[in-house]
């Protein structure tokens, strides 16, 4: 009686183990190749770091790299992704930041994506963008693990193909991994739409060159050696200038591009910002 | 006085007929080939002979009629087999429907009535029907069953008569111009308009603007056949009629002037047009064409009609008699164009896809 007491505390002490602290959890500390960050400054940061990862249960790296990724995010993309399939290998609920001096990159995998849609990754990279601009490296790893942390809390957000969670909002894919990833209806929409102008065009087309006579200009029967212009004069009668003001659509240096999101599978997404401070 | 004038075998005396692919006169009883001058020679003789005989080439003279029919045909004897021929008050050539011998009424195209200049078929019958298949095998949006079952009613040659006018003419055009010049100054974008008027005036000459001079054929028909290579054009000879029909026109040349004008007009234009040049818009104020001086020249020239029959209604086609080249209206496969349609729409929803997908 006692042994079958004890082995159900234990399956449920197990359970509870296993509910609250994700076994797979990894706090995998911090990189910094780029000498952004002191001895001490490292130690506190990734004791933030492991706090963040056992709360939430996801696989968390840092990297600082003064590689030089270039503007476009492409490179520092891939190269994130790689660093987290190198420090996690197949776990997929994990999230890497990339600070490089040309592109800041966060990389999402798995669950992590349930908890970012759009607007809160651009409030998190938004955040860290601002304290990387101003030297305010601590902090922007501080803010970087406390909107992990907030979001978490927050809960998952809902999946909106037509907004878009993480993802769709996003320009530039990464990468996908999965069968069924969603289908951008509006690109489908806008083919169909350019089909039915197309069809349209070409049956006048058609109905034109089949329904209608097409006789040479009379242009076939002119002697060009002819052809005196004894008239050939322009005349500069007025000039005016209009002034029409500019509107900026960029949000100020930085370029960004993302990642998409699954319906089901694993997938991953991100984004980052670029320019040099 | 009319007189019919039937082109005869110099060998048998059978009637022979103009071929178009060998530009002779071909007599098909005794296989016998002529060119024009020894059908002139020898028809000559025929004619003076036929004369010191007594025999009668003289059309029979219409009786005073007051019916309209009465009023527009004309009713011959055909000198080979004395048939009755009827023929409308324009028809300078036409057949006797029972021996087949090409006739033509010489006082249609005689005097003031006699074509300046022809240019002889260079493509045979067989050759337009052949060059008239080979076309619709071109066109994929016709219905398939038009040339399987759709049936040539009727293919006729016919010499149609033709004003070409030489003109000397002056034009002039005014237009409003613009350069627009844009570029960007910090948060701004300037641009810089700078409006002229230009004035263009030219004298130029125009050589041989055709105009039909039927009214019984669509003029945008004949237009369409054009254009004819004047290089073959010959002096006029009724013995070209022969194994064709033709007519006289029944258009005179104060009502082709107006047509010849507006082509010339659009023409002229359109190279004052061009001379106004490096402005970013062009807007036309105004133009003006004169005609300073015309010379006619009453032609004929070869065309090919043809009356195809399909489906229960009539397309007709003109094939030119020169150069082979073909207009008329065709019909349509509204399912053909119905699939065309469908191509588009899902070959472009798949590229949506696609790129859809991708993004």
């Amino acid at each position: 009686m006692i042994k079958k007491l004890v082995s159900v505390i234990t399956a449920a002490l197990t359970a509870f183990v296993i509910t609250a602290v994700p076994a797979s959890a990894w706090s995998a500390g911090i990189e910094d190749r780029a000498n952004l960050y002191s001895a001490e400054e490292i130690t506190h940061l990734e004791a933030r770091q492991e706090e963040v990862a056992i709360l939430t249960g996801w696989n968390i790296a840092v990297i600082t790299t003064d590689v030089g990724f270039g503007l476009d995010g492409v490179n520092a993309a891939d190269y994130a992704e790689k660093y987290c399939y190198d420090k996690f290998g197949d776990d997929p609920d994990s999230v890497v930041y990339l600070i490089d001096l040309d592109y800041r990159w966060i990389s999402m995998d798995g669950d992590v994506l349930n908890y970012f849609n759009s607007s809160r990754f651009d409030t998190m990279m938004d955040t860290c963008e601002e304290c990387y601009q101003d030297y305010n490296d601590v902090e922007n790893l501080e803010f970087f693990y406390h909107y992990l942390e907030y979001y978490y809390n927050e809960g998952t957000v809902e999946y909106d193909p037509s907004i878009g969670a993480l993802g769709d909002d996003f320009e530039g894919a990464i990468e996908y991994y999965d069968d069924d990833s969603t289908i951008d209806l509006t690109v489908v929409f806008g083919g169909f739409i350019a089909g039915i102008i197309g069809a349209a065009i070409s049956i006048g087309v058609v109905l034109a060159r089949y329904k209608t006579h097409t006789a040479p200009s009379a242009n076939a029967y002119l002697n060009r050696s002819t052809v005196n212009m004894y008239n050939n004069n322009d005349y500069f009668v007025r000039e005016y200038t209009t002034r029409t003001r500019i509107e900026s659509s960029s949000s100020g240096g930085g370029s960004r591009s993302g990642g998409s999101r699954r319906s089901g599978g694993r997938s991953r997404g991100g984004g980052g910002r670029g320019g040099r401070r | 006085m009319d007189n019919l004038l039937q082109l005869k075998c110099p060998n048998c005396g059978a009637a022979i007929g103009f071929n178009a692919a060998s530009q002779l006169f071909i007599c098909e009883f005794c296989n016998s080939d002529f060119t024009e001058a020894e059908i002139n020679l020898a028809n000559g003789r025929e004619a003076e002979l036929a004369s010191s005989e007594g025999v009668s080439l003289s059309k029979e003279e219409p009786a005073p009629d007051t019916t309209e029919f009465a009023d527009h045909t004309n009713l011959y004897l055909c000198e080979s087999c004395g048939a009755e021929i009827v023929a409308d008050e324009n028809t300078a050539a036409t057949f006797c429907h029972y021996c087949h011998g090409t006739v033509t009424l010489k006082g249609r195209v005689s005097g003031a009535l006699q074509p300046e200049l022809i240019i002889p078929f260079k493509i045979d019958k067989a050759m337009a029907e052949t060059t008239f298949k080979n076309w619709c095998k071109k066109k994929w949006f016709l219905p398939k069953s038009f040339s399987s079952q759709g049936q040539l009613e009727k293919m006729v040659g016919l010499y149609v008569p033709f004003w070409l006018a030489d003109c000397e003419v002056d034009a002039s055009a005014e237009y409003d111009a613009k350069k627009v010049h844009s570029y960007r100054s910090g948060d701004y974008r300037i641009t810089n308009t700078k409006i002229y008027s230009a004035s263009r005036a030219a004298k130029m000459e125009y050589r041989g603007i055709p105009a039909d001079g039927s009214r019984k054929l669509e003029d945008a028909l004949m237009d369409a056949v054009e254009p004819f290579n004047y290089s073959e054009f010959v002096p006029f000879s009724m013995n070209y009629f022969s194994g064709f029909y033709a007519d006289k026109y029944d258009v005179d040349k104060g009502e082709a002037i107006n047509r010849i004008k507006q082509r010339m007009t659009d023409g002229a234009m359109q190279v004052l047009r061009q001379s106004v040049s490096g402005y970013t818009s062009v807007t036309s104020k105004g133009s003006r064409l004169r005609i300073m001086k015309t010379k006619w020249h009453y032609s004929m020239l070869p065309v090919w009609f043809m009356t195809y029959m399909y489906s229960g209604k009539k397309y007709f086609f003109a094939i030119n008699g020169q150069t082979g080249k073909i207009a008329g209206i065709i019909p349509v496969s509204v399912g053909k164009l119905i699939f065309m349609a469908l191509c588009f729409v899902l070959g472009f929803t798949l590229i949506g896809l696609i790129g859809g997908a991708a993004l």
